[in-house]
């Protein structure tokens, strides 16, 4: 794992505040290979957004971020804003949010975020580069050069997402974290802004982090699939592998409660009963033991290690059948 | 963007001749009618009743009077004061001038003063509540109160400023010297408004940069790596403005009638003293023409605040 | 959050269930830990105590003129004497009576007013709604004090008909917020539910709308509370007052003149006013953080 671009190590974030401290992600390790594309999977809750911003570092200033986070080699676990900014935001990692017509300040054109992007990261760009650059991003994502002089609310749901995934793109990262990039898009939108990714992805060999709560569509894009589930990874693997043999019963579950064209008719959707644990309070037990249909003693008593079940496929699970080494 | 304004315009038409209706019945229907005040103690003859009523078309039903008043004012004419006999077009206007220099000047100070503190307050906790606690006091400040609590310490014990009027009467200033003059005895009653609406500005500002810091493009453009600084002060700032603005715009269209206690405390000689003369006289003519130009200078405000809005919020101007 | 979600996601409870809940749930909370909000409530409990009792803790009959004239504040004469030798001290006790009773029953019939007005124009619609409209904006632009001082000067002064002035030409805003609810609540499955089922619409207005989206407008009239407070004041320093009885507003415009020689006057019941007026803007903000959850966030 040593030609991995971003490796996370025993990663805890704490939300602070006075009364309540909430975990919101509990000792995750992941790391992503360049070139990669991973799918990070969870319901909303389970951390998957908080995991995908610490790594640029935008999240609260009460929250505590302990473990490890390489970049490149790069430490970002306790880097000052200053240092963030310049050696990480945007030029290394950039981000594409959800809901692009609140991504963007409302009373300032698309043009001036860019420039004071562009601006913010190299004082010496001249007018003429940055006219350049900007109408070469609208090209690549397919919009004319004009749009730039809009106003967010003058452009469509799809067009202000290609919008934000040209800003993303303005100083060709090598990785960018899509957080769900597309989830408040039409199913048609939904496709095209996807195949957009898949070809930029493809054409600057970019090393994508998707972030959905819906496992179909990452697994169409995805090379692995990473679970989330109450704060921890309880799977991580193959998209196939995931998706056809699933380690752990919560992503098992997840996958019996996607509709299906082969399921007999009039078959009925399953939902996962059970609620999700108090992640206000210290854990001994399996996260998912309280909804799990194939929970035994020793579920209760601790948390589970990661165990493999093929090589390069885990499962935070004590039923997970260890691979032997070969 | 010219149809949005011209829209305005036409949902305010019918507005207004309601705002003229009611008023005007509410002033006539009351009991009291300004002959037997203006009479006083002196028991008129019933002739001399008479001829007075018909004069000033007293005799007539209310509604006949209400649609003789539209017709004058149509022609511009407000009436004459039934107690001087002036026009009322002039009595008010010599009034206006120091009116609008005491409320405007005011307003721009509050404006500015409110914002700037909410700014500074906004990311030093400590001077937030100090400014908080302040404000709430400020606020909670009947405006006459406080312009006889500034006369006590500004005037009478510190002696730094006059304590009433608008100019000394006992000098006969001209030019600069004039206008200095006008400044220092404007300095008191402009000062209480001040710290009257202040904390308005303050609350409204605070809050709207709260609410701002919390959208999301202020995490986008954190995430794209430009400083706090920076976004604080190009995108934060303008998007937090707006309820500011509309603040500001709507005091201005109060800003005949908001300074009336002020304007009685420091025996300012504007319209608010204008309009208690008149009440307590029944000058209907008077009171008729103030109501008429606060109505308008408040629609004149909505108006101009829903401009300079289309101005700073795209949202509005590409309706 | 999601809880909080949650919370306005789900079925509104029955009136009953509604006024029960406050005693557990988040709401109270955000109240008490608002900050402004249990410190008003203090103040106004106090001030209510104060007002009620004033009879038996004034040291001397506000209304007996035998002491010293212009007495400055000593340890007889707490807060001093005035121009015709009455105690201040027991004068501003006797006001609070006044004020309180004054701000709370306009401020309750601006709220009484407003509701109707606005529930029925919200939940209605149609012409109803364009007349109740029009004529709500039109006391929106009407500044009140102007209206109250004109016609408190014609039909006397009169603390009934002060009272009834300023709840008339302030329940505009009341208005404007109860129908921003009803046109909300009016598409909530719950209400179209109980229309389906055929309940009447009146019913509907009185036993769903007014009682959900009344909220807004209890923040609001906190608020007019202290503005009626402030309103009375303005017109007892102009004179126009009920003569009957004291006021803190009538007590600070006797004093005016005697601002050279004799301050306390003015002084006194002025400071009386900012805190009965600042108690109430402090609840006023601590219901608002109540009602608004993100706010609340905000401070912490």
């Amino acid at each position: 794992m040593s030609d991995a671009l971003l490796e996370i190590e025993h990663l805890n974030i704490v939300y602070g505040g006075s009364q309540r401290q909430v975990t919101a992600v509990n000792d995750a390790s992941l790391a992503i290979r360049r070139g990669e594309v991973v799918g990070l999977v969870g319901e909303s809750g389970s951390g998957k957004s908080t995991l995908a911003n610490s790594i640029l570092g935008i999240l609260p200033r009460t929250t505590a971020i302990t473990g490890s986070m390489r970049f490149n080699g790069t430490e970002l676990v306790g880097l000052s804003e200053a240092e963030i900014n310049k050696q990480v935001r945007w030029r290394e990692i950039s981000i594409v949010f959800q809901k692009a017509l609140a991504a963007l300040s409302p009373v300032h054109r698309i043009d001036e975020h860019m420039i004071d992007i562009l601006r913010a990261h190299d004082p010496s760009l001249s007018n003429a580069q940055i006219r350049d650059r900007m109408a070469k991003l609208m090209t690549l994502v397919r919009l004319p050069p004009e749009t730039v002089r809009s106003y967010p609310h003058q452009l469509s749901g799809g067009m202000l997402q290609r919008i934000m995934i040209a800003m993303s793109l303005l100083f060709d990262p090598p990785f960018v974290i899509l957080d769900e990039a597309t989830t408040a898009l039409d199913v048609l939108t939904q496709r095209q802004i996807l195949n957009e990714i898949r070809r930029l992805q493809r054409e600057f060999n970019l090393t994508v982090l998707m972030i959905s709560h819906d496992i179909a569509a990452v697994a169409e894009n995805a090379n692995r699939i990473v679970v989330m589930y109450a704060s921890q990874i309880v799977e991580d693997g193959p998209a196939d592998a995931v998706i056809n043999a699933p380690s752990h019963p919560y992503t098992k579950a997840l996958l019996s409660a996607l509709p299906r064209l082969d399921a007999p008719a009039g078959g009925r959707i399953k939902s996962i009963p059970g609620s999700l644990p108090d992640l206000s309070r210290p854990l001994n037990q399996c996260v998912f033991a309280p909804r799990c249909s194939a929970a035994i003693d020793v579920c209760w008593k601790a948390v589970p290690e990661v165990r493999a079940s093929a090589p390069g496929h885990t499962g935070k699970c004590v039923l997970v059948n260890e691979a032997q080494p070969q | 963007m010219l149809r949005y304004l011209l829209r305005q315009i036409g949902t305010m038409i019918p507005t207004f001749f309601l705002v003229m209706l009611i008023s005007f019945f509410l002033i006539h229907l009351a009991p009291g009618d300004p002959v037997s005040r203006y009479s006083g103690n002196f028991v008129l003859t019933a002739d001399a009743r008479q001829a007075l009523l018909e004069k000033y078309g007293l005799d007539q039903p209310v509604p006949v009077q209400f649609v003789r008043y539209l017709a004058t004012l149509a022609q511009g004419d407000l009436g004459k004061s039934m107690l001087s006999g002036r026009e009322v077009t002039d009595m008010i206007g010599e009034r206006l001038p120091a009116t609008l220099m005491l409320t405007i000047s005011s307003s721009i100070l509050a404006f500015l003063g409110g914002n700037l503190l909410a700014v500074i307050t906004a990311r030093r906790r400590k001077l937030d509540l100090g400014a908080s606690l302040v404000s709430y006091v400020l606020y909670s400040m009947p405006t006459f109160w406080l312009g006889i609590i500034l006369i006590i310490v500004f005037a009478t014990k510190l002696n730094w400023f006059p304590t009433s009027g608008y100019v000394n009467s006992r000098e006969q200033y001209t030019g600069l010297r004039y206008a200095l003059d006008v400044l220092d005895h404007l300095a008191l009653p402009c000062l209480t408004l001040v710290l009257v609406e202040l904390p308005g500005y303050y609350r409204v500002a605070r809050a709207s940069i709260g609410d701002v810091r919390q959208e999301d493009f202020i995490t986008t453009l954190r995430a794209s790596g430009l400083s706090q600084g920076k976004i604080f002060r190009r995108y934060a700032l303008k998007n937090a403005l707006l309820p500011s603005v509309t603040l500001f715009g709507l005091s201005l269209g109060y800003a005949l009638s908001g300074a009336a206690l002020v304007e009685i405390v420091f025996a300012w000689p504007g319209v608010g003293r204008l309009t208690l003369d008149s009440v307590l006289k029944r000058d209907y003519p008077v009171l008729m023409g103030i109501y008429l130009v606060i109505a308008v200078s408040v629609m004149v405000a909505i108006l101009l605040t829903d401009i300079v809005y289309a101005f700073i919020d795209p949202r509005i101007r590409y309706q | 959050m999601d809880v909080q979600k949650l919370d306005t996601l789900s079925h509104p409870r029955s009136v009953r269930g509604r006024l029960l809940r406050p005693f557990q749930s988040p709401a109270l909370k955000r109240f008490m830990r608002s900050g402004y909000g249990p410190v008003g409530l203090v103040m106004l409990i106090i001030l209510i105590v104060l007002a009620t009792l004033a009879p038996m803790l004034a040291p001397r009959d506000p209304f007996s003129i035998d002491g010293p004239r212009l007495t400055a504040p000593n340890a007889d004469y707490v807060m001093g004497t005035d121009n015709l030798g009455r105690d201040i001290f027991s004068d501003v006790l006797n006001g609070a009576r006044v004020s309180l009773l004054i701000g709370v029953i306009a401020a309750g019939i601006s709220a009484v007013l407003g509701i109707i007005v606005g529930s029925i124009s919200g939940y209605y619609g149609g012409w109803i709604d364009i007349l109740l409209s029009r004529m709500t904006e039109v006391f929106l632009i009407t500044p009140s004090f102007f209206l109250i001082i004109v016609v408190v000067a014609t039909l006397g002064s009169n603390i009934l008909y002060i009272m009834i002035v300023i709840g008339l030409t302030t329940w505009a805003t009341n208005a404007r917020l109860m129908r921003v609810s009803a046109l909300a609540l009016r598409q909530r499955t719950f209400v179209q539910a109980a229309l389906v089922l055929g309940e009447p619409r009146y019913r509907i207005l009185i036993r769903h709308v007014i009682p959900n989206g009344l909220a807004p407008v209890i923040a609001n009239s906190t608020l007019l509370v202290a503005n009626a407070i402030l309103i009375e004041a303005g017109l007892s320093f102009l004179g126009l007052g009920d003569p009957n009885t004291t006021s803190w507003g009538q007590m600070v415009y006797v004093g005016q003149s005697y601002v050279r020689n004799a301050p306390w006057i003015s002084i006194f019941p002025g400071i009386a006013i900012v805190i009965t007026v600042m108690s109430f803007y402090l609840i006023g903000d601590g219901i608002s953080a109540m009602l608004n959850p993100r706010r609340q966030l905000l401070d912490e």
